[in-house]
């Protein structure tokens, strides 16, 4: 049933949350599909879902009702210590805060994912590799706070990129960073879906990016008003 | 794991101030607890090697609670002495002191100064050896002495009387001839005279003693003697080594037990203090352990962190104690006249009691860290 050039499918999504005696749907029946090697973005004013989509797309959270399927697989059947494997080994996260360890310098940051496996040379080697891909190969025993916001970022995605996942989730990635800088971010996600075939899900409401989309998601209250791409 | 060992180990120098202040509070505990030990072993130490000098048994009424209080007929020397494998029966006598100096002297019951009374040949007696070791002016009580005085190296101070100096106890007047030095097992507070010259100048009992020294034959076994003293005559009690060291083992037993009921007490206030140190920084690293587990760390990896984190906490903390309550120990104990005992039992005990603290405190900080919503990673702030 699943297509396989689907790498991500929601079916019916909601999600909702009780507010004292009140239900609120913060997610009203999303169906969706993500195919693989495209940018998908998904717009929307605060509050109307955008964020709880992307957690919910990202195996961070559960819908209430309705399946998500990433890669072939039901994210509901899935518990805490399987979800916390499968996004480590098949899902990155870029934040708009970046969400670096200040306690640790450039290249542990990027190494954080692998800390449950244990590190190893060969892992040590790719994150020196990724950093010099995005070009922080320099800054290797900075700690965070000697950053710019720009070269914070770059860090983040390196991280996200550690244990080599198909697809990247990014909450506004350039939403703390300059134009030009924010531009940088951009190329960077350009260039790695067209080299190495990576998959992205970005949640912004900049349209200056949606002209990089594959595909976009429009987002009101809580249902996908527009979509636009293939 | 050591990449998460490392990760706990260099959070703890996030907040230094809180993170000292955490230091502090376990190692205070700790710091009570090897100060408390060391003494008790320090005073064990004493008591074993004075007891162990001690050749003799002690004869008192069974019912006093001290050889003080204690009054018994002097016609049991005769009977003593026909115990088989009994060399010699010293009777003793002592009385509290009202008046030094013509000056009333204070004090409680415990520290009022009183006369030890003996026959002087006796004292010369190798059996006294104990005694005799702590004499650190002047000499001990020899046959044929009489007016004359053995006192403590407190009294000596509080009166200003060196050796050769006249003191007035009471109405009489002795020339002091030895000055020994108090101890976790000699009194503080004694004087010590030749048995004719307490009667002829103070009151007594006609007919009574306070107790007996029974010295036995060499190579007589004394716990023996002692039993068969018991056997024989129901009013008496009769102390030797054995029976010393069993009550003094008893009694150390419970000063020990004193002594882990109040670290427990400042362990568990210890304990509060870091779990209240943990929880607030897990509280504001909740965005970060949010990230964590977003990028694939799972609840174990958190809780081992988090925990470890806690039990850095505590390490350090002993490693405080450890050196504070050293330098504390040996300090009191050179005031107090005290050898404290640091063993290496005692060490791993502060160790390891630190690190179970450490454990303790930790587990609720870290449940709850692990319970951390990675959702709160991609939260606005």
């Amino acid at each position: 049933m699943i297509m396989v050039e689907n790498i991500i499918q929601a079916k019916d999504v909601v999600k909702s949350y009780v507010l004292g005696e009140t239900t609120v749907n913060a997610l009203n029946g999303v169906s969706l599909d993500v195919k693989k090697s495209q940018i998908i973005m998904i717009l929307g004013p605060s509050g109307s879902g955008k964020s709880t989509l992307l957690h919910i797309l990202g195996a961070l959270d559960h819908p209430t009702t309705g399946d998500v399927y990433i890669k072939g697989k039901k994210i509901s059947e899935l518990d805490d210590f399987s979800l916390a494997v499968f996004r480590r080994y098949y899902l990155g996260f870029v934040f708009q805060s970046f969400n670096l360890i200040p306690t640790l310098n450039v290249l542990e940051n990027v190494l954080i994912p692998t800390i449950p496996d244990g590190k190893n040379e060969e892992k040590t080697q790719r994150a020196i590799s990724l950093l010099k891909a995005v070009g922080m190969s320099h800054r290797l025993k900075h700690k965070p706070a000697e950053l710019s916001g720009g070269e914070r970022q770059r860090v983040s995605i390196a991280r996200a990129l550690i244990n080599d996942p198909e697809i990247i989730f990014a909450d506004e990635p350039t939403g703390n960073l300059d134009t030009k800088t924010g531009q940088s971010i951009v190329d960077l996600i350009l260039k790695l879906r067209d080299k190495e075939k990576k998959t992205f899900v970005i949640v912004t409401h900049d349209p200056s990016l949606t002209k990089y989309a594959d595909k976009i998601y429009h987002i009101r209250d809580g249902k996908i008003s527009d979509i636009k791409g293939k | 794991m050591f990449e998460i060992a490392k990760s706990a180990f260099l959070n703890i120098f996030r907040r230094k101030s809180r993170s000292i202040l955490t230091f502090l509070g376990i190692a205070i505990g700790l710091c009570l607890l090897l100060v408390l030990i060391s003494f008790v072993d320090g005073i064990n130490n004493e008591a074993q090697s004075t007891i162990g000098k001690m050749q003799g048994i002690i004869v008192s009424q069974e019912s006093a609670v001290d050889q003080v209080f204690s009054s018994i007929d002097e016609g049991y020397e005769q009977k003593l002495s026909k115990i088989q494998g009994v060399k010699e029966v010293v009777p003793e006598q002592y009385y509290f002191v009202t008046e030094i100096q013509n000056k009333a002297v204070g004090g409680s019951m415990f520290d009022q100064p009183y006369i030890y009374a003996i026959d002087p040949g006796q004292f010369e007696n190798s059996s006294y050896s104990a005694f005799i070791d702590a004499i650190y002016k002047g000499r001990g009580l020899k046959s044929g002495d009489n007016g004359v005085v053995m006192i403590s190296k407190d009294i000596s101070e509080q009166y200003l009387k060196g050796l050769g100096d006249s003191l007035k106890v009471g109405s009489a007047k002795f020339e002091v001839i030895g000055i020994y030095e108090a101890n976790s097992s000699f009194p503080v507070n004694a004087i010590i005279m030749p048995v004719d010259d307490f009667r002829e100048n103070y009151p007594y009992k006609k007919g009574k003693v306070n107790s007996f020294y029974v010295i036995p034959d060499a190579g007589a076994d004394a716990t023996q003697i002692s039993k068969k003293i018991e056997f024989s005559y129901d009013e008496l009690k009769a102390q030797g080594q054995e029976e010393m060291m069993e009550q003094v083992n008893s009694l150390l037993l419970n000063l020990r037990l004193i002594a882990v009921f109040v670290s427990l007490i400042s362990a568990f206030v210890a304990a509060i203090g870091i779990i209240n140190t943990m929880l607030m920084s897990v509280m504001e690293r909740t965005r970060e352990l949010g990230t964590l587990k977003a990028v694939g760390w799972t609840k174990k990896n958190i809780i081992f962190m988090i925990i470890l984190e806690s039990v850095f906490l505590s390490i350090v903390g002993s490693i405080i104690a450890l050196i504070i309550g050293t330098i504390i120990s040996k300090l009191l104990g050179f005031v107090i006249g005290i050898d404290t005992v640091i063993s290496l039992t005692l060490i791993f005990e502060i160790f390891a009691f630190g690190i179970f603290i450490g454990l303790v405190g930790g587990i609720y900080p870290a449940v709850k860290a692990s319970k951390m919503d990675p959702v709160e990673a991609l939260r606005d702030e």
